[in-house]
């Protein structure tokens, strides 16, 4: 799956591609492998892609100010889940990535809250569970488990509750 | 001497003063509003003294208050730093009525330079050069004083205001035309045909001349400094001596800016401003009579305090330096770090700072009155330290001052540090072409430049310090690999 934030203003998106035997992540079109990372108090260290950086991250608002090689960076990391491409009347959840359905665990019609599990996705060899980002009633899953998808599919969509600006 | 010194102020400038007071031995008064209660200021002085005010800087600017606590701390001295009420000549008064001794100039001194047209006119007596102007309602003696004052001009509405109706005018050709159209523009939109000229002058430097004058009649030059980078009308970066300054010209100031400090009387430290012209002419601004946020470039220089210089003027000892004695050494820029993002036009950023690491290295001075843990509020100006360094050279200068803001990490608020970095970079400003208008003209080549490899390990620093994002990435087991509310 993969994860929206931002970084100076810049929407990227972030996924996790493996995790073993060392971190694999792609980050905008790029894949990049994380060798080493330590932290102590705000300061830290990493190596990716076999460059070491060292530097100091905090908390400036609601962003994340790292700062790496004499410049400072401003993280937003996107919690809530964006609508993009929203349908009339609904959020919906679409796949960041092709993959194949595991297991359904939500129905049409089921009222969910934050974090419970909707759906378990494979991709890449690896399993992912999709969890919902804020409480609502699922409007309708679709997919059914085995089922192979491609990126940008409709995977689940949400009834529009009142009052939700996103 | 002084014994114990109240300073009306706070954050850097009042940590700046309270350092040359503990090097003299002289105890130190702090004031603070309930706001600054934690700030370095108060627990670097001697005692400190809170004000009572409902809106932060009102506090220190209510002279009553301040003057009451000075008497009653035992105070025998006020300094009132810069900003706030440094040059408020009623100030100077109540503190001197009160038997105490104000740390700047007398206050018909300040009042006679705090006032634009006297202190113009002042100036103008006293053979410092002003910018040739002329106003007038007959067109045909208008005419004859504009070609006296020569070209480009810039001619608009005596009774305008704003932009509106001006012209520059760059040739004799030009002038009848575009004084027949400004005349008549004036009379349509201000009811006042009366034009107004004055010299235009392109791509002007700002540069000022430091003195110091004691009260046994000694006035000297403390050289010039070159202020031109500036945003929303204030200073970002200055530097002594100021670069490619043809040597008449730097004598010429200096000697105008002793004449005038001379001429008053001038007992105190204080600093004569000129807007600089590209052919090398010259023209009184203002004068300030105080001590500026960008002394600390001169000090480096001169290897002066000028804090100790004006604690020693106003206990009535003569200047300690004579002007044959004053020689500058190598090259000084100081830059101000301010909480604002320059990338969403300079505007002032509010926080808390985090993290606080500063630079070390020969030649850096770090000005600073902040601290970890300090909120940033719009309450008082968004200006946070000054970062300096000397060199034996501009160009030694610009790279360790360019070493040190790379060095500086101050976190929690949005910064100019980097854009302050790019500055002080930028080959124009290695090459010292310098002018008023810099920032503006280079807007676009002083913007962050891309670097993928380094924003992709920013990135992961943050994502990382993200506990359901670390969760997922090394701890939890490959079924239930998800990142909570965190997904999309």
């Amino acid at each position: 799956m993969a994860y929206r934030i931002q970084v100076d203003g810049r929407d990227t998106e972030v996924e996790i591609r493996a995790r073993r035997p060392l971190l694999r992540l792609r980050i905008g079109d790029a894949e990049h492998t994380l060798q080493a990372a330590e932290a102590c108090g705000q300061q830290f260290t990493l190596v990716l892609d076999g460059v070491s950086h060292r530097g100091w991250r905090c908390a400036s608002g609601d962003d994340l100010q790292v700062r790496l090689n004499g410049r400072t960076y401003t993280v937003h990391l996107v919690r809530r889940q964006r609508a993009a491409g929203t349908n009339e009347g609904q959020e919906e959840i679409r796949a960041s990535m092709p993959g194949v359905v595991v297991a359904v665990h939500a129905s049409a019609g089921q009222a969910v809250n934050t974090g419970d599990g909707l759906l378990t996705l494979e991709s890449m060899k690896l399993q992912m569970t999709i969890v919902a980002s804020h409480a609502g009633v699922v409007a309708q899953v679709h997919v059914v488990p085995e089922a192979v998808f491609e990126r940008g599919a409709l995977l689940v969509s949400f009834a529009r509750q009142e009052g939700s600006a996103e | 001497m002084l014994k114990r010194v109240l300073i009306a102020n706070r954050g850097e400038i009042a940590c700046r003063i309270m350092r040359t007071l503990e090097r003299m031995g002289i105890e130190s008064v702090a004031v603070y509003h309930h706001e600054d209660r934690a700030a370095p200021h108060v627990r670097m002085a001697t005692a400190a003294v809170q004000l009572q005010a409902e809106v932060p800087t009102a506090a220190y600017l209510d002279q009553g208050q301040l003057v009451e606590v000075a008497r009653r701390s035992g105070a025998d001295g006020v300094h009132p730093g810069y900003g706030f009420l440094s040059e408020n000549a009623a100030f100077a008064e109540r503190v001197a009525d009160a038997g105490l001794t104000f740390i700047g100039p007398d206050a018909a001194t300040i009042r006679l330079m705090g006032d634009k047209i006297r202190s113009r006119d002042f100036a103008a007596e006293h053979g410092v050069p002003v910018a040739p102007s002329v106003i007038a309602e007959d067109a045909a003696r208008f005419a004859a004083r504009a070609l006296e004052i020569g070209f480009p001009l810039l001619i608009k509405a005596a009774a305008g205001g704003g932009g509106k109706g001006m012209r520059i005018v760059r040739s004799a050709a030009e002038l009848a035309g575009n004084l027949a159209t400004a005349a008549a523009e004036a009379q349509r939109y201000f009811g006042d045909g009366r034009i107004y000229a004055e010299r235009y002058i392109e791509q002007p430097r700002h540069i000022e001349v430091q003195v110091l004058g004691d009260r046994h009649g000694n006035v000297v030059h403390l050289f010039e400094r070159e202020c031109s980078l500036q945003r929303r009308y204030q200073k970002i970066v200055e530097e002594s001596p100021a670069p490619n300054l043809p040597e008449q010209v730097r004598a010429a100031m200096c000697a105008a800016a002793v004449r005038l400090a001379r001429a008053a009387r001038y007992c105190n430290a204080g600093t004569v401003e000129f807007v600089l012209a590209a052919d090398g002419a010259f023209y009184f601004l203002e004068m300030n009579t105080r001590l500026q946020v960008e002394h600390p470039v001169t000090e480096c220089v001169l290897g002066l305090d000028l804090v100790a210089e004006q604690l020693r003027i106003a206990a009535g000892e003569p200047l300690s330096v004579r002007q044959e004695a004053l020689q500058v050494r190598g090259h000084a820029i100081e830059c101000r770090v301010c909480a604002e993002e320059p990338e969403h036009d300079f505007r002032p950023a509010t926080g808390r700072i985090g993290v606080l690491q500063l630079p070390q290295g020969p030649g850096v001075r770090f000005d600073g009155g902040i601290r970890v843990g300090q909120a940033v509020t719009p309450a008082f100006d968004s200006m946070l330290a000054k970062l300096v360094a000397h060199g034996s050279t501009r160009a030694e200068a610009a790279a360790r001052l360019a070493t040190a803001l790379a060095d500086l990490a101050l976190l929690g608020v949005p910064t100019n540090i980097d854009y302050l970095r790019r500055v002080v970079m930028h080959p124009q400003f290695l090459a010292g072409q310098l002018h008023t208008g810099f920032l503006a003209q280079h807007a676009v080549a002083l913007r962050p430049v891309e670097s993928p490899a380094e924003a992709a390990a920013a990135a992961v620093a943050a994502l990382l310090a993200e506990p359901a994002f670390h969760q997922v990435a090394f701890a939890v087991p490959e079924p239930y690999a998800t990142i909570g509310p965190w997904n999309n």
